[in-house]
């Protein structure tokens, strides 16, 4: 599988729970530049079959959408 | 809004609703790369439950607990010391965080807080979306 950037593997799937295998990380910023889409869900529990599976590469998590919701508010 | 590389500093992440960053979490087991909502009312930085059995951490063993008192009520959350943390290029070794589970609804798996933030000047530029560390 081709090594692509995060933000186009993430710009391709809306409202999904990634699993990307990272290739390259900006050490600077602890930021992920590159890797490979391993799995994707609506839930996270949806991923830990593939986080099993891939114990060895260096895996990120990330859900993705471009904004919050209409009517929709968090409060931490 | 995407990010520019060439400029200094992080992203500041707003896609979620709240400011997210990434963070580099290391385990006896892996090391994973997550997403964290930063959170300046936050006392102490908080991981999933489901993240730190990942990681390879053992929770039912942890000796020792904190009191979260959250929006909803109070809870006795473990307390793991990773063996490092990376976020904002700073990295920790033995990182102490509580361990307790977010809503799913916040699409994070944890939350960045002040003793994290508060070993540095954060500066954070809402209207170019830049977190600048001084």
């Amino acid at each position: 599988m081709k090594s692509e950037s995060i933000e186009k593997i993430r710009k391709r799937y809306k409202k999904q729970w990634l699993l990307i295998a990272v290739d390259q990380v900006d050490e600077a910023r602890t930021l992920p530049l590159t890797g490979r889409l391993l799995a994707h869900s609506p839930w996270r529990s949806g991923l830990d079959r593939a986080v099993a599976k891939n114990i060895g590469l260096e895996l990120l998590t990330t859900y993705t959408a471009d904004k919050l919701p209409r009517g929709k508010a968090f409060v931490l | 809004m995407s990010f520019d590389p060439t400029l200094a500093g992080f992203p500041l992440d707003l896609s979620l609703g709240i400011i997210t960053v990434h963070a580099r979490l290391y385990g006896p087991r892996v090391c994973r790369l997550i997403r964290l909502g930063l959170d300046t009312g936050a006392s102490s930085t908080v991981i999933s439950s489901r993240l730190i059995l990942e990681l390879g951490y053992d929770l039912k063993n942890s000796r020792s607990h904190a009191d979260l008192t959250t929006a909803t009520g109070g809870i006795a959350a473990p307390l793991i010391t990773l063996r490092q943390f990376h976020c904002l290029g700073k990295k920790i070794p033995r990182f102490r965080v509580a361990c307790h589970d977010l809503p799913s609804e916040l699409m994070i798996e944890g939350l960045l807080g002040l003793d994290f933030l508060r070993r540095y000047d954060v500066l954070l530029r809402f209207k170019s979306r830049r977190i600048e560390l001084l």
